[in-house]
């Protein structure tokens, strides 16, 4: 075995003692009302549904977005875009990515805390462990027990309402990249291909997986986001903050008692803020990177607040300036720049889009000669890959310029295409003999399409040399 | 860490090395996966192959995501053993 010594010295434990990983303790979240977890509810309703419903909808007699893979088109509603029209989508990637910048600048982390998938599917996978498991307290005493026929019957509700809600968004997303009427069909009569089953179940592992098990482990350990996001933050930020300077020093009291009476600060130590805390920290302690921005605290003190009868906010949406008595500034260099980027690149992105031409042309020569003499005729042989991108069909005829007196011969004079299809046009070009040099000359292909449309692509042809 | 929760066993730190390596590599590879098929068409790869076979496109962009999952999450194997072996050769232990 010491061959393989490297092998097991790789994946080996860390005995050192100072492993970055600290021993995980299992987070029950509680759940709470308040102001925003309602926003966050409605967030995952708008997001989810949208999910599930989106390859459901249909635009022109097809599926609205569609990302066909088997036949290279992505259809979103009425655009078409083809695999030339990549940059687009790479730019579409940025644009996000500085959307994402922008909003952490200006607001934190709300990315994590409202949108991000892994918060949204988490989310519901604890209303299901709700469901079957019961509150917090419930849940604890439910692992700590015994297996009895009650924690198997709630075990086995909660993993069943787990595995057909990951089994659904497994399917909901092939059927983002195949017709989601047609692998429904297929699932119905067990008719799946190899390659849809496999990724229905690998995508539904991973959202049971990740929702279900690892939950906030993602957010710690493997998501990038959430390790150079402070990078995008300053002291204009908002972020979730204890009002350190109200609630110290903390300690339990009875209520309707003035807490400046004993000496006390406005946190009574309740530790709900705590309890409801997905990733398990203590905000008292300050921003932590573990922080996703979920507000859950800040609910959980009002609650109390209200309860104790003290004014709100002792855990709020604040910025660190505003908590040190000073002014926030939301226009500052950080945020206009990122700001001026992004209108500028978005405002490219659509005007690209708007400008794009409904059609393409690639011109493949004939690789077997270069030229055919047929009487006093010099003929070269090309084939004209023709794409009408529109989604109706179009008709088109070609003309070449570069040689004077060049003849275009097709089969027939115009050529159809339907909409969101490539035809091979076989095209030869006639030119006499005496006329033109020997050796190779450029020429331009002119295909001008029925509703005016021109496009131009460059070519080459050969003469025989004497 | 906060909560009342009772332990339950560590996620193994090779574990979260191996999980950080097939996450980060999946990333990746998706990206890569992208960007290499806007670009050639896995059906027609296939058939200008030196032993040229059929495959559906389906087919080709799986098993061409998966080839790029194994190079991305290799390189990532290779680096961290590289780190970590003189990590922990004696004689760079502080």
């Amino acid at each position: 075995m010491k061959r393989f010594g490297f092998l097991t010295r790789l994946f080996q434990k860390d005995d050192s003692g100072d492993s970055m990983y600290v021993a995980r303790e299992k987070v029950y979240p509680r759940e709470i009302k308040g102001r925003f977890q309602s926003l966050r509810k409605l967030a995952v309703f708008a997001l989810l549904g949208l999910y599930y419903i989106l390859p459901w909808i249909n635009w022109d007699g097809r599926q609205a977005v569609l990302f066909d893979l088997p036949e290279r088109k992505f259809h979103i509603f009425g655009l078409v875009f083809w695999p030339q029209d990549f940059f687009f989508l790479a730019l579409l990637l940025i644009l996000a990515a500085l959307l994402l910048f922008f909003v952490t600048a200006l607001a934190g982390r709300l990315w994590c805390g409202y949108a991000c998938p892994q918060t949204v599917w988490t989310e519901v996978f604890i209303w299901m462990e709700e469901l079957a498991e019961g509150n917090r307290n419930k849940r604890i005493k439910l692992d700590k027990g015994p297996w009895t026929r009650e924690k198997f019957l709630r075990k086995l509700a909660k993993h069943s309402m787990w595995i057909v809600f990951a089994l659904w968004t497994g399917f909901t997303f092939v059927g983002y990249f195949t017709p989601v009427d047609e692998l429904a069909a297929k699932i119905v009569n067990f008719d799946t291909g190899p390659w849809e089953t496999f990724w229905i179940l690998f995508y539904s592992f991973a959202t049971w997986g990740n929702a279900g098990f690892l939950r906030e482990q993602v957010c710690i350990y493997m998501c990038p986001y959430a390790r150079f996001q402070s990078a995008m933050f300053d002291k204009d930020t908002l972020i979730i903050a204890y009002d350190e300077d109200r609630g110290e020093p903390r300690g339990g009291r009875k209520r309707g008692i003035d807490p400046q009476e004993v000496g006390l600060g406005d946190c009574i130590d309740c530790n709900m803020c705590v309890q409801v805390c997905p990733t398990g920290i203590d905000i008292r302690e300050g921003l932590q990177y573990e922080c996703i921005a979920c507000a859950a605290c800040i609910d959980a003190c009002d609650s109390v607040m209200d309860k104790m009868e003290y004014p709100r906010g002792l855990i709020r949406y604040s910025t660190q300036h505003a908590m040190d008595h000073k002014t926030t500034h939301v226009l500052r260099t950080r945020t206009i720049v990122y700001a001026v980027l992004l209108s500028l690149l978005a405002a490219a992105w659509v005007t690209g889009i708007a400008l794009r031409k409904p059609a393409d042309l690639d011109i493949l020569r004939d690789r077997n000669a270069l030229y055919r003499v047929v009487d006093d005729t010099v003929e070269n042989v090309y084939t004209l890959k023709v794409m009408n991108k529109d989604t109706k069909p179009h008709n088109y005829t070609f003309e070449v310029r570069g040689i004077d007196g060049a003849r275009v011969e097709t089969d027939t004079d115009t050529v159809h295409v339907p909409g969101g299809e490539v035809m091979p046009v076989a095209v030869r070009i006639q030119v006499e003999r005496n006329s033109l040099r020997g050796g190779g000359h450029d020429i331009e292909f002119v295909m001008i399409s029925d509703q005016g449309t021109t496009i131009i692509e460059p070519s080459r042809f050969f003469m025989p040399v004497e | 860490m906060g909560g009342s929760g009772h332990d339950t066993p560590a996620v193994p730190a090779w574990l979260l090395r191996a999980i950080i390596i097939g996450w980060s590599s999946f990333a990746v590879a998706a990206v890569a996966t992208m960007l290499f098929f806007a670009t050639f068409d896995p059906v027609v790869l296939a058939q200008a192959a030196t032993f040229p076979f059929e495959l559906t496109r389906f087919a080709g962009y799986t098993l061409g995501f998966f080839m790029l999952w194994a190079l991305t999450a290799g390189a990532s194997v290779i680096s961290m053993f590289l780190l970590r072996s003189l990590e922990l050769h004696p004689r760079r232990q502080r």
